[in-house]
């Protein structure tokens, strides 16, 4: 195997085993080994967190392992992002995701931001209990292009609509795609407030997310 | 126990900082170490294990977790840790049998072995269901309540009041969930049960005073009936919590604390998830100085928040033996379906988790329930509690051998649609709403399961 080979199967296998440490150390000595980075992530890194969503899809790998796994990618990213020459790493897009006010249930949601992580989104995580104006002003804020609502009360449903009414009354509905999920949520209610998705399980938001960003099949 | 909750008022906001993502990321290396310490393994061919040293290490590894990890608190990011010895002085001096209720509809919780023949509680309703307001909400309820088996009765959800949508934190609220408990203590009134215990976590609440505004001897919870003060997942509590539980326990009032651990989460694998349950179970007791421990598993699939995956069955059933077997305190089995009224399969869940709760050491429901709202409202019926309450009574004293045969049998049935299941129907369509009475239809379908369940064993007397 050639150094370079080596390399990037230590960064397929630090992704893997979920160990930020490591891949933050054969990132550097990529760099010193001249490995062009977007190889680095095209032929590393990336191979390693595609395994690690369909483990987690199969339940072989669960979420704490994930979330060591995008963390591990992640450290890797930043020390590979000052090297690239003009070259951009693609990533899909921007998601804020939040729970809906009023209720602060989060697993399912960090469910969610851990796959579109691991799927190549960049997740802006509001947390739980958000009120309604922060999902639109931190998406103004931070340019994204889907909002995900999350909550597990029926108390939530009306605060998902308020949402999306308040986009229709600031006139930014249009820039933004709106998913919601979580218990009492369904594609009929969907509907019925104008989200522009549901998701009944954690994969649909990856599967809605590059449908809307136009990475179907991916 | 008295005074517990003074300890826990004083030790949220002791100790160190802890950043939530550190606690969550630290709970699955944790159990995992533990599952393979004391060899607790999943078998997916014996959804209730028979295996009484498993479950009594279980036991001992959900004690572990719950001294070494302690309860995460959102307001302060502090952790709250019981020792051992705090934990046993609370389980210690457990009063057993409790009496709930009032009058004549009082019922005594006796504790319960694995395959005891000890008579288990229904605690029947549709909490996290979704119901429309007012005069059908008493209808949903007195349906519930005209079931012999049931015990106690749980709340569903209204989903507006007065037409009026529900928002968290709204003056609504606290009107909303007034007018919810008084809907309840209406329908137990008119069935002639009036001293029912009630088993509320109001619909209408997602904040605390409005779970709060509900306890008044004359009009809502009664001293003798039950609130819900629930952890979060995993390991996690909040002032929203602990002021229901304080506020129920100086009005009289018993706590009845629901933790679910999920399959998938930060919990990992069913093994995992059954060390937290089990953990959270011994948590909760002392944290929230609860009367009784809902257990609620569930399974990173399942959006409903169903109980009746083959994975978090066996976590039902494991985590009801650890305690059954080296406790007297009682768990009782959230009982949470895929499908919806009118199916069959919806059936098949109810006698599956009914059997999994009475076979290992539990008492049965509250439930039978699932998530819904939305444009799914009403979507739950009598039947499916009668199916649950009739299973329970008839499977008490049941061999865990030939329990799991027959929950296999019942897997069988709905396992395949699970994730995926047929759309029911509305009370409505399914039950003559004036007369209270199901339709022939939902009837016979409701005697076709009953009579494939006796044909496999389970002796109905009825």
């Amino acid at each position: 195997m050639t150094d370079s080979e080596t390399i990037l199967k230590g960064l397929y296998n630090a992704v893997l085993s979920g160990d930020p440490e490591k891949a933050r150390e054969i990132a550097k000595q990529s760099i010193d080994a001249n490995v062009p980075p977007l190889l680095a992530i095209e032929k590393g890194l990336a191979p390693g967190i595609r395994e690690v969503g369909e483990k987690f899809s199969r339940m072989e790998m669960f979420l704490p392992e994930m979330v060591l796994s995008a963390e591990a990618m992640d450290a890797a990213v930043k020390v590979l992002e000052p090297y690239f020459k003009g070259d951009e790493v693609a990533k899909k897009g921007k998601v804020l995701i939040g729970t809906v006010q009023g209720d602060i249930h989060d697993i399912g949601k960090n469910i969610v931001i851990a796959l579109l992580k691991v799927n190549g989104f960049n997740v802006i995580d509001l947390g739980r209990d958000v009120p309604s104006t922060d999902f639109i002003d931190k998406a103004i804020d931070n340019d994204v292009k889907i909002i995900g609502i999350s909550g597990l009360l029926t108390t939530g449903l009306p605060m998902m609509r308020d949402v999306i009414q308040m986009m229709t009354d600031d006139g930014v509905r249009e820039r933004f795609k709106v998913l919601i999920g979580g218990g009492p949520t369904s594609q009929e209610y969907a509907d019925k407030i104008g989200a522009d998705g549901y998701g009944k399980t954690a994969y649909d938001a990856v599967t809605l997310s590059n449908r809307l960003m136009g990475f179907d099949g991916n | 126990m008295p005074g517990l909750h003074f300890d826990m008022m004083e030790r949220v906001d002791q100790g160190p900082r802890v950043r939530e993502n550190v606690f969550d990321q630290a709970i699955f290396p944790k159990v995992k170490k533990l599952a393979e310490r004391y060899n607790i393994k999943y078998d997916p061919a014996h959804p209730v294990p028979d295996d009484d040293a498993m479950a009594d290490r279980l036991f001992e590894a959900g004690m572990e977790m719950a001294v070494d990890t302690g309860l995460w608190v959102l307001n302060t990011q502090k952790v709250v840790k019981f020792t051992q010895d705090e934990i046993w002085r609370y389980l210690d001096n457990y009063h057993s049998p409790l009496v709930f209720g009032h009058g004549k509809d009082q019922v005594v919780m006796y504790p319960r072995k694995p395959e005891s023949s000890v008579r288990p509680l229904v605690i029947g309703g549709a909490a996290g269901s979704s119901m429309t307001e007012g005069e059908a909400y008493v209808k949903h309820m007195m349906n519930f309540a005209l079931e012999p088996t049931v015990d106690m009765i749980a709340n569903g959800n209204p989903q507006f009041i007065e037409g009026r949508e529900i928002r968290p934190y709204s003056p609504l609220e606290v009107h909303g969930a007034i007018q919810e408990v008084g809907w309840i203590r209406e329908a137990i009134r008119r069935v002639g049960r009036p001293g029912m215990p009630m088993f509320i976590a109001p619909g209408c609440a997602a904040s605390a005073p409005p779970a709060v505004a509900v306890i008044n001897e004359e009009r809502g919870v009664r001293k003798g009936d039950f609130l819900y003060a629930a952890l979060l997942t995993e390991f996690k509590s909040d002032y929203d919590r602990l002021i229901r539980a304080v506020s129920a326990i100086e009005n009289g009032v018993h706590v009845a604390t629901l933790l679910a651990p999920m399959i998938g989460g930060w919990a990992g694998n069913a093994e995992g998830a059954a060390i937290c349950g089990a953990a959270e179970t011994l948590l909760a007791a002392v944290c929230h100085s609860s009367t009784i421990v809902v257990h609620h598993p569930v399974h990173m699939s399942l959006k409903n928040g169903a109980t009746t995956h083959r994975q978090t069955l066996w976590v039902e059933s494991i985590v009801g033996q650890a305690f059954s077997r080296n406790t007297t305190f009682p768990i009782g089995q959230n009982v949470f379906l895929d499908a919806r009224a009118g199916t069959y399969e919806v059936l098949w869940e109810a006698a599956a988790n009914a059997i999994v709760a009475v076979s290992s050491g539990q008492h049965s429901g509250p439930g039978p329930s699932g998530i819904t709202g939305g444009t799914d409202v009403d979507m739950i019926s009598g039947i499916e509690v009668r199916m649950l309450g009739e299973t329970s009574r008839a499977v008490t004293g049941m061999p865990r051998k030939q329990a799991n045969e027959l929950v296999c049998f019942c897997l069988d049935k709905y396992e395949p649609t699970l994730g995926n299941p047929p759309k029911g129907k509305r009370m409505q369509e399914l039950y003559d709403f004036q007369r209270l009475k199901p339709k022939k239809e939902w009837l016979e379908k409701f005697e076709t399961v009953k009579s494939e369940l006796k044909e496999h064993g389970i002796p109905f007397r009825y």
